[in-house]
């Protein structure tokens, strides 16, 4: 399914005239060996056709999948940093579309070192409403596991709306990942080291031996991050001892880490050079500087709020035209005056109701 | 047999206690916990191995009629001659024979009478039936038939004495089969006995029954509970338990358990100014110098004392589970308390107090900064150990749980409207 070559099938496709131009573009492109040709005509096409509201279309998955089978990474960002927020069966689209987009996405995301983003959409892909496991749910599911380590140092849950048969398959099928993560959190480089080691035929399988041997480096990251809670200052060599790195370049590795950590801003620190040798390193750690008082602090607190209320409004008039539906008004007359709202979202029962809103008898 | 076996493989070696005499520790206690307590020391000492052994058997032939028992301590005790190229002793089989005819017919006897009294319905004697086939096969050893039968008296019962009686000798025989868990029940049920004699020392006794099955349980508070427990025992109570406690058990139990989870006012308060529990300590001297060593900030003695008795600490039955944890606490404790009224303070100076390595104190302090017992942050250059600066934190705290709150909140509504979304497309997984 993942790596199964996608085209877009006419008869689905009923819209755009310029989608037909695309797909002959993409067909060019596999003709050609050339995936990067249609990259752009495709983000600008759903840039167009999405400009009043951000409906998910067919191209979506096209532009994802071509821009990573052409590596590129930054091209699509324009689109995908746009959140979906409208579903139209009309344009053509069904559940494998929708999925292959968010694990395609993430996967580029993830190019991006934008972790964050890409454990987003992958939980979007693991939770999508299902009756049945699609294979790009659990390899999402891997993927997760992976980048919620290298994001966060642990493995985040997944929504508890998560339908339960993937849960299940999950559980059966991806062990070997959840092991790794439980590995991870006991945050013992030389476990890790060997858990890595371990599973490194079904890590490569998985295509995942890289995201997962980056999870080394990372704890190492995040033990450097912990000891700036402990400590106001520390040699390196002391740091090369806490944080697990081994090797003749440990020193020189740290100090490396350091720089790359302070340039993502994740830690505050600056490196001294007390004597000649590199063991003379003595590293300082601050606070973050940031103590949200300058105005440019307040400004983004301000763009975060306004972001929010937005979402609000959109989850206020979708309660309105939901408690409006006549669907909804029917069921909630049937499960009676006792029934309680919420409950209704996570009601995965069907009740027979006809097109009058009656029970069927 | 087997399970101490399955000890054996795990109990770790302690070496000869500095401060320890068997023999009177041996004489402090009464019945089968002498024979127990002996066994436990014999299994983790070898310095003490041979002469713990022959203590518990020469009890065991004196004092008990547990046949099986006695055997099992031969083998034990002859092994470790053997080891020791000793001239092994011979097992008394004259001994072995009488006393278990004896007990068959003593058994027999009894469960005749017992019968008897049933067809004669004469509820105090079917009761006392019960308690004295009871305490014949406790002293068999057979503590699962004993249990059986003082539980049976229960029905029986026809004062709150008697209540209380089948309750301690319930309780009894828990302790010794290490059935900790339904203690608690039979333990409520004697407390809420009421007029019965001596209801102080009766009292006093149920406290340290239900302070060493805390102790045994798993709860996450179970120290603090022990100790708050054992700081009410009466000292009427003093030796008068020992079948199961010595009243110096009190004072080392308690006191450990104490200087382990209270803050110094209840150190101050239930310790030291409770003269309940100072009468205990006038036992253990070395507990109550612990005690005031940690009250008046003087870690390194009362650190010193610590090691000085580790070793008894761990040839005791009850203790010897804890005392990793229980030092533990205390060393944590007292790193705390030792840091409370400064601001900044010097490593090496600290490691001083504390007798130990600077490196090792950074890494101790450092894992205290990771558990949040301390808001504080180590100069490793300077070797300085400073407080974090508050105020700031905390406003700087707020402002990053609301922001991460909000993108959460953001992040979640988004995709449940995406969600709501699929599902009216009907683009659901098939």
């Amino acid at each position: 399914m993942i790596e199964g070559s996608y085209h877009f099938s006419l008869t689905s496709y009923r819209i755009m005239q310029v989608a037909l131009i695309v797909d002959a573009l993409s067909n060019l492109a596999a003709r050609l060996d050339s995936p990067i040709v249609p990259v752009r005509p495709l983000r600008i096409a759903i840039q167009r056709f999405c400009s009043d509201r951000p409906v998910f279309t067919p191209l979506h998955t096209g532009l994802a999948k071509l821009a990573l089978l052409a590596k590129l990474y930054k091209e699509p960002l324009p689109v995908l940093d746009v959140d979906v927020e409208d579903i139209d069966p009309s344009l053509g689209v069904d559940i494998e579309n929708f999925l292959s987009y968010y694990y395609y996405a993430s996967m580029i995301y993830i190019g991006n070192k934008n972790h964050g983003r890409a454990l987003e959409l992958l939980s979007v892909a693991i939770s999508a409403p299902s009756q049945a496991v699609s294979l790009i749910q659990l390899e999402s599911y891997k993927k997760y596991v992976l980048v919620s380590l290298l994001h966060n140092g642990k493995l985040h849950t997944v929504p508890k709306y998560t339908a339960n048969v993937v849960l299940k398959s999950i559980r059966r099928h991806c062990s070997q990942y959840i092991e790794f993560a439980e590995v991870y959190e006991n945050q013992n480089i030389e476990e890790l080291t060997a858990a890595l080691e371990k599973r490194r035929i079904v890590f490569v399988k998985d295509n995942n031996f890289g995201l997962a041997s980056q999870c080394l480096r990372a704890l190492q990251h995040l033990k450097i991050q912990g000891l700036t809670k402990t400590y106001i200052t520390l040699s390196v060599t002391d740091i090369v001892d806490k944080a697990g790195f081994t090797g003749s370049q440990a020193s020189a590795e740290v100090g490396k880490s350091i720089l790359e950590m302070v340039q993502q801003g994740r830690i505050f620190a600056s490196i001294e050079h007390t004597g000649p040798g590199e063991h003379e390193q003595m590293v300082s750690f601050y606070d973050n500087p940031d103590s949200y008082d300058t105005s440019a602090s307040l400004a983004s607190l301000n763009d975060k709020m306004t972001r929010a209320a937005q979402v609000g409004e959109r989850l206020g008039r979708q309660d309105k035209s939901t408690s409006l539906n006549r669907d909804f008004l029917s069921r909630m007359l049937l499960m009676g005056d006792g029934a309680q709202m919420p409950a209704m979202y996570e009601d995965e029962v069907d009740i027979m109701v006809d097109d009058d809103g009656r029970l069927y008898a | 047999m087997e399970d101490t076996q399955m000890d054996k493989a795990t109990v770790l070696v302690v070496e000869a206690p500095a401060n320890l005499d068997l023999e009177s520790y041996i004489a402090n206690y009464r019945g089968h916990t002498k024979i127990s307590r002996a066994c436990f020391i014999a299994e983790r000492c070898p310095s003490l191995e041979v002469e713990a052994y022959k203590l518990a058997l020469a009890e065991t032939q004196l004092n008990t009629e547990d046949t099986r028992k006695y055997e099992h301590i031969a083998i034990q005790l002859n092994a470790a001659l053997r080891a020791r190229n000793e001239p092994e002793i011979a097992v008394d089989k004259e001994w072995i024979q009488n006393t278990q005819r004896q007990t068959k017919a003593t058994t027999e006897k009894l469960e005749a009478e017992l019968r008897n009294y049933k067809n004669n319905m004469i509820k105090e004697s079917i009761r006392m039936g019960h308690n004295d086939l009871g305490d014949h096969y406790y002293n068999c050893g057979d503590l699962a038939n004993a249990q059986r039968s003082y539980t049976y008296t229960r029905d029986y019962c026809a004062s709150s004495s008697h209540i209380v009686e089948m309750c301690l000798n319930v309780i009894k025989v828990g302790i010794e089969q290490r059935a900790f868990s339904y203690l608690h029940n039979y333990i409520v049920r004697a407390e809420s006995a009421t007029d019965i004699p001596n209801k102080t020392v009766t009292a006093s006794k149920l406290k340290c029954c239900s302070a060493i099955a805390h102790l045994e349980s798993n709860h996450i508070n179970k120290y603090k509970h022990a100790a708050k427990l054992f700081m009410e025992v009466s000292f009427d109570m003093d030796n008068s338990f020992n079948e199961v406690l010595a009243a110096n058990d009190v004072a080392v139990y308690g006191g450990l358990c104490a200087l382990a989870t209270f803050d110094r006012e209840e150190l101050k308060t239930k310790v030291i100014d409770n003269s309940k529990f100072r009468s205990y300590l006038e036992l253990e001297p070395q507990i109550r110098e612990l005690i005031t060593s940690f009250y008046n900030s003087k870690y390194n003695t009362c650190l010193q004392i610590l090691k000085e008795y580790k070793n008894d600490f761990l040839l005791d039955m009850y203790l010897s589970a804890h005392v990793e944890t229980l030092f533990d606490m205390i060393r944590k404790k007292a790193l705390i308390q030792y840091f409370t009224p400064f601001s900044a303070i010097d490593l090496n100076v600290m490691a001083q107090s504390f007798s130990t390595h600077i490196k090792d104190l950074e890494n101790e302090l450092a894992k205290l900064i990771t558990e949040n017992h301390i808001q504080a942050r180590i100069d490793s250059n300077k070797k300085i150990l400073r407080v974090c600066e508050h105020q700031q934190d905390q406003r700087k705290l707020v402002f990053d749980r609301a922001i991460a709150t909000g993108e959460e909140y953001q992040r979640e509504s988004k995709a449940l409207l995406l969600r709501l979304s699929l599902i009216k497309a009907d683009m659901i997984v098939k």
